[in-house]
């Protein structure tokens, strides 16, 4: 139990990757629960609901429950970004756990060696994998 | 002023409002999701600044806080970016729509004038007279009518309410015949004056 302690809660970084993870879990048992052929998500597309119109990730959620069940391609045909940023996710959670291993006694190092590494990969990752979405929104014709 | 050092005062607020503002990020760069992304970055900002006066008050340490603070505002901006590109995206659409309404209804008065036309046209050449027509006395007739036949339908019912099948067809059949009968005098009477 004190173990535990020390991996997940000891400190508020191991506290915030602990959140993160589970949040990451989340989105993914979110997808595993509904499904594309039922259509029965609660959230709905915000953009759909005030603009009417379809946005970049529309069918974001129907492309992550497929891939959930490892229908990828139905995944792209559901939108062309979702295998993208479900990697995103994906890395995002193996860095977390990563990171709440790697820092399990936070006493015997400095957590700035590790908190700089870690803003600056996925930094790097978002703009990457999120690409088409902040390009969109720089360059938005108003 | 309390200058007591409490190091974790408003450390919790601060980590629950970098959550809240990390997951903002993605979520209010995306379409579908800016509303989520809005509500958590207000909500990030919020438990951040609260945070941030807790830790101030108490001299302890606020770089995790402000962290929080920075990145709710950052997730919060793109939400609202978003939020504003959806708002004049669905004010165009209304302008389209209204732009293609009225085109209709313009079209319509044409294709009201035209039918009117050639009503009379049509009539003054069959009948070699003229017709004054007045459509709104018409219109209204015809909605007179609706509710006429409206309330036969529920005096039907209530005069049917008691009876067999049987007897409920011979007198549907009866009434069914003599208005045919009647149709078809009238027929016959125009067809005659023609």
């Amino acid at each position: 139990m004190r173990n535990l302690y020390k991996t997940f809660l000891s400190n508020p970084y191991q506290k915030i990757n602990t959140i993160l993870a589970g949040f990451i879990i989340l989105i993914f048992v979110y997808s595993a629960i509904f499904s594309p052929e039922k259509n029965n998500y609660p959230i709905h597309s915000a953009d759909k609901l005030i603009s009417g119109s379809y946005s970049m990730s529309t069918g974001l959620s129907r492309g992550f429950s497929s891939i959930m069940r490892l229908q990828f391609n139905e995944a792209l045909s559901y939108n062309p970004f979702s295998i993208r940023i479900f990697m995103f996710f994906l890395i995002q959670l193996f860095l977390r756990i990563f990171f709440l291993l790697y820092n399990r006694n936070p006493m015997h190092s400095d957590i700035r060696y590790i908190i700089i590494p870690d803003i600056a990969i996925s930094t790097v990752l978002f703009i990457v994998f999120f690409e088409p979405f902040w390009r969109e929104m720089l360059f938005i014709r108003w | 002023m309390n200058n007591s050092k409490n190091p974790s005062a408003g450390l919790g607020l601060g980590i629950a409002g970098l959550v809240l503002g990390i997951i903002s990020i993605p979520f209010g760069i995306m379409g579908c999701t800016f509303m989520l992304a809005l509500v958590m970055g207000i909500l990030g900002i919020t438990l951040s600044a609260v945070g941030y006066s807790q830790a101030k008050q108490a001299n302890a340490s606020t770089g995790l806080i402000i962290a929080a603070l920075i990145i709710s505002i950052l997730g919060t901006s793109f939400a609202l970016i978003r939020l504003t590109h959806s708002t004049s995206k669905s004010i165009d659409i209304f302008d389209s729509w209204k732009i293609k309404l009225e085109e209709f209804e313009g079209r319509s008065d044409e294709f009201g004038d035209s039918f009117e036309n050639a009503f009379e046209e049509g009539f003054r050449e069959e009948y070699e007279e003229d017709i004054d027509l007045d459509f709104d006395e018409l219109e209204n007739n015809l909605d007179r009518l609706e509710r006429d036949l409206e309330n036969m339908g529920d005096d039907i019912e209530k005069a049917f309410e008691n009876l067999s099948d049987e007897e409920k067809a011979r007198r549907l059949g009866k009434a069914t015949g003599k208005a045919l009968r009647g149709f078809v005098d009238e027929l016959s009477d125009t067809v005659e004056i023609n």
